[in-house]
């Protein structure tokens, strides 16, 4: 759990963290897109490229980003054993009832590679904007919803809760682990179903503790008489700096030069 | 040799991030057997994460915590061995409740540490006794129970492990005057009557004045200050640099002097300044 990047805001002042939330979640959107479009050489180089450009000018540390890896290890490790397995073609290896496939192993390397690059983009995204932002970004950039009755300020301040909470409840449930530790607990021993049993002293807490958090969020809510989104005003409107327009440029034409690629498979 | 030993301990927060925090700066420290001792300083000057080195829990970025000696990181020292002889209750611990009685919550420690189950529902059963808790909550689930109630059936947690040295971070936070005074009457019980070595962090002075034998002063991660209670208390301008205080009793006792009242500046207890006025009183009479 402690590997957990996703949610987690990397306080800075960097170009990207000052870019306006709606550029960057539409500029993930299309990155994630663009990831999708890679079909050669030429194509990976110029999403690589975006992607380390990026990453450096965000002044976030690699190693920081290269955690959010951490969380989907096991994925990542099982789906370049199925495709290095199960893809039928020529033949590299043998063993015994399995072989490995000259296909097989571009396209798990390919899927690994594709998996990594949507993770750490997405981080990119969450390390560089407070949940906060990052809500007012989806509550701003699809209010046109409304009009079609969907509940857009409601599911974005559900979802800003969401986010602020898992940070809290990582703290929480660390401080619960030690504790229960203290008390001799032994969280590593046993076979799989006692290891269950023995997250019971970590779990009990964890409900008790989160329900009772919920409960005092939404009484502290009401007694600031709280209501949903309708003629509410921010505190820090959204709008568009030169920076943002220079921002959407740039992604313009990195997006195009991808399509391009993509278009011509290479 | 001393019961637990720091020695040069440092530690940081989010090491190599930029947001990193020197937590605790070369400490080094020696508790001895027997000692009562408390542990004061400002919010987030390290109270808790070196009260969380002492069985360690948290493990120092360098130098060593020494238990009877041994390194509390080394192998000779599994964490089950550790916690038969350092009990640390956490600040609100009973946001760890998860038995299904308290009784039972009770024996989770014991029973981690080796022991059948008679024994561990007897030191149980022993631990609450010793907390005051009523034994008609015994069978109750710890959820249940009234705050105050919830605290003393977590600490009958710790101490059902039969600890030789009792660690508390803020055991009194959030309690009525009542159970802080009953809380702490145990703690001091326990050191008085069984010799168990007890080492606190409160922001109340006037505990400290009344209970402790020695008293550590951290600021940003350093103990500042070690000695007694009357050392520590009679720099007040020292303590109030860093937004603590003195016990009310010394405030007292200074305005009974601006008055012109020759009284004696170190009294820190209640009990102390009464006598002291009474002495005085007396001497006046005869």
């Amino acid at each position: 759990m402690r590997d957990m990047i996703i949610g987690q805001y990397y306080p800075g002042s960097s170009l990207i963290h000052r870019l306006d939330p709606r550029v960057k979640l539409l500029g993930t959107l299309l990155y994630l897109i663009t990831v999708f479009m890679i079909h050669g050489p030429l194509s990976f180089a110029i999403v690589t490229a975006f992607l380390i450009a990026v990453t450096a000018v965000s002044h976030v540390p690699v190693k920081l980003m290269l955690k959010s890896l951490r969380g989907i290890m096991v994925i990542l490790i099982l789906t370049f054993i199925f495709s290095l397995f199960l893809t039928q073609g020529e033949v590299l290896v043998k063993m015994g009832p399995l072989h490995i496939t000259k296909e097989g192993l571009s396209s798990g390397l390919y899927m690994l590679m594709r998996l990594s690059w949507l993770v750490i983009g997405a981080s990119l995204m969450t390390l560089t904007t407070t949940p906060g932002r990052l809500t007012q970004g989806l509550e701003s950039g699809l209010g046109f919803l409304t009009k079609f009755h969907v509940p857009v300020h409601e599911t974005a301040m559900m979802m800003s809760i969401a986010l602020r909470f898992i940070p809290i409840l990582i703290e929480e449930e660390t401080r619960i682990i030690q504790a229960q530790q203290s008390r001799g607990a032994d969280f590593h021993t046993g076979n799989a179903l006692q290891r269950v049993k023995k997250l019971t002293p970590i779990l009990v807490p964890m409900f008790v503790s989160t329900i009772r958090r919920a409960d005092e969020l939404a009484l502290a809510m009401d007694a600031r008489c709280y209501r949903g989104g309708e003629s509410r005003t921010s505190l820090h409107p959204l709008s568009f700096s030169r920076l943002d327009r220079q921002a959407w440029i740039l992604l313009g034409i990195y997006t195009a030069a991808v399509v391009i690629c993509f278009i011509f498979r290479v | 040799m001393s019961l637990l030993e720091f020695e040069n301990v440092n530690y940081y927060y989010g090491k190599g991030l930029s947001y990193e925090t020197h937590a605790l700066t070369d400490i080094n420290l020696q508790i001895g057997y027997g000692e009562f001792i408390g542990l004061i300083g400002p919010t987030g000057s390290g109270k808790s994460t070196l009260l969380m080195h002492m069985n360690g829990i948290n493990r120092p970025d360098s130098g060593r915590v020494l238990l009877e000696g041994t390194d509390l990181q080394s192998r000779q020292l599994d964490r089950r061995k550790i916690c038969s002889k350092v009990g640390l209750v956490f600040q609100y611990p009973e946001n760890q409740l998860f038995g299904e009685t308290v009784l039972m919550d009770a024996a989770f420690g014991p029973r981690n540490l080796g022991r059948s189950e008679e024994e561990a529902l007897q030191a149980a059963r022993r631990a609450l006794e010793l907390t005051g808790l009523p034994p008609e909550c015994y069978d109750k689930s710890p959820y249940d129970l009234s705050g105050g109630e919830k605290r003393r059936a977590a600490i009958a947690g710790i101490l059902a492990m039969e600890p030789q040295l009792l660690v508390l971070d803020e055991p009194a936070a959030g309690l009525d005057a009542y159970s802080r005074r009953s809380l702490m009457d145990l703690f001091q019980k326990m050191a008085h009557e069984k010799g168990i070595t007890v080492v606190l962090s409160s922001h109340s002075m006037e505990e400290m004045a009344q209970y402790a034998g020695r008293i550590l002063v951290m600021k940003e991660g350093s103990i500042v200050r070690d000695g007694t209670p009357e050392e520590i208390f009679s720099e007040e301008a020292f303590l109030s640099s860093m937004g603590l205080r003195a016990p009310q009793m010394y405030y007292v006792m200074d305005r009974l002097r601006s008055r012109g009242i020759p009284v004696r500046r170190d009294c820190f207890t209640p009990q102390q300044a009464a006598q002291e006025i009474l002495r005085l009183w007396k001497g006046e009479q005869s």
